[in-house]
This record gives C-alpha cells, structure tokens and sequence, in this order.
C-alpha cells in the first residue's frame, strides 16, 4: 500500500471504464456489420474483470481487466437477398447486439468514470488537507 | 503545462541532505541518522513522481499516450508528493529558526 493508494486504486477503475468504452464503441460501431453465413458474424466484445489483491493489506488494489469474451458467433441470421454478401438463399449474418443494452452499458462506463475521477479529486483534497495541517498558526 | 514548475522546485530541493548530514547526523550518529535518511528517500520519492509525470508529458507530447487519466494522476501525486516535501521542509526551517532564535 503507498500513501496514494486511493488514487492508485482509482487510476486502475479509470482504465477499467476507459476499456469498457473502447469496447462498447466498437461493437455500437459494428452494429450494422454483415458477415456472409459462411464464416461467422462479427462478435460483440465483453470485458471479464476482477479486482486487484493487495496481498491482505486491506484496502485492495483497484480492478482490472482479466478477460475479452466474445458473443455468439452464430449471430442474427437475415434474409438479405440484395446484399453482395449473401447466400444462395439471400441470406447473410447480422451481429446479435442489442442496441438498447449497449447504450445502457455505454451510460454506465461513462458513469464509472466520471465517479473514479471524483474520487481522484476528493482523495487529493483529502490528502491537501493532511499536508496543510498546522500550516496556519 | 505544470511539469517545467515541479521541476523547478526539485531543482530547489536537493540541497536538502546537506543540512542534517554537516552536523546533525555527526554530533547524533548513535541516533542513525533516522532523518537524513528519511529526508534523501522523501527526495528520491519526490524525483521519481516528477520523472513518472515527465516521461508521460512527452508521452502525451509526442501521441503515445494512450490513456490520458494517466498523465493526470502521475501529474497530481508529483504535485502532491512536492507540496508535501516543501511543507515538511517549512517545518524543519521553522524548528531550525526556533533553535537559532532561543536566548538564555
């Protein structure tokens, strides 16, 4: 544990938030993405995170990302026919994304952050404030 | 930017470890020099914060920097981690005039 662990830890809830936005990006991006039915349909990305152990010190460590789970690569099979990328029966693959979920999680990642980057703040006043101690005499 | 200010201070504080290492610590070396020695690894502190912060400047700088909350934080513990240092500098001074100003 260092004398700024509660800036550290919230460091690591910073690039936690800040990967579940890359992610979420990425697949609102793909969102529209057609894949011919012969190799998979673009597959929504998940982050997998676990919190960080402070060898038993107490306070923990912050959060990390441990893994990126995939969704199902099967997808959403559409009947297409005017696409290039269809099938002999016009079919192709659409990615199973729920729009109204990826929003959701997009408001909450925004959320995380905005609070781990109020808790920078705080802990900094926090800290201001024990190094002021006895300075107005 | 802040960081050419923090490192102007540094630049001020490494006279520091002089001070208690001319007498201090000589007339109280069965004490150890607890505080010389707990001065030089509160500067080495300070240094290392101010390099983190400055190595991440350039990052930001020069567009290798990928997550910007990075520079911020390096930037707020040097800040913190320098007030901190001046402060107890002011302390020691203000002990060291006190001593100095006292009169039989």
């Amino acid at each position: 544990m260092s004398i700024f662990s509660a800036i550290n830890a919230s460091g690591t809830g910073l690039s936690t938030m800040r990967s579940w936005l890359d992610v979420l990006a990425n697949n609102i991006a793909n969102v529209n993405t057609v894949k011919p039915t012969s190799g998979p349909a673009f597959q929504a990305s998940y982050l997998e995170v676990s919190e960080i152990s402070d060898n038993g010190s107490g306070s923990g460590g912050g959060v990390e990302v441990t893994d990126l789970r995939k969704s199902d690569p099967a997808g959403r099979l559409t009947y297409l026919p005017s696409s290039p990328l269809a099938d002999a029966n016009g079919y192709v693959r659409l990615p199973d994304i729920d729009m109204g979920e990826q929003m959701g999680n997009l408001i909450m990642a925004q959320r995380g952050f905005q609070a781990n980057a109020a808790v920078v703040d705080r802990a900094r006043d926090v800290y201001e404030a024990a190094i002021n101690i006895g300075k107005n005499r | 930017m802040t960081v050419p200010a923090i490192g102007a201070i540094s630049a001020a504080l490494p006279v520091l470890p002089a001070l208690p290492n001319s007498g201090a610590t000589a007339a109280a070396s069965t004490g150890g020099g607890n505080f010389a020695n707990l001065l030089s690894k509160g500067l080495n502190a300070v240094q290392s914060a101010q390099d983190k912060a400055d190595s991440l400047a350039v990052k930001a700088a020069t567009g290798d920097l990928t997550d910007i909350h990075d520079y911020t934080i390096a930037a707020t513990q040097a800040s913190l981690v320098t007030e901190l240092a001046t402060a107890i500098r002011t302390k020691g001074i203000d002990a060291f005039n006190q001593i100095m100003g006292m009169q039989a």
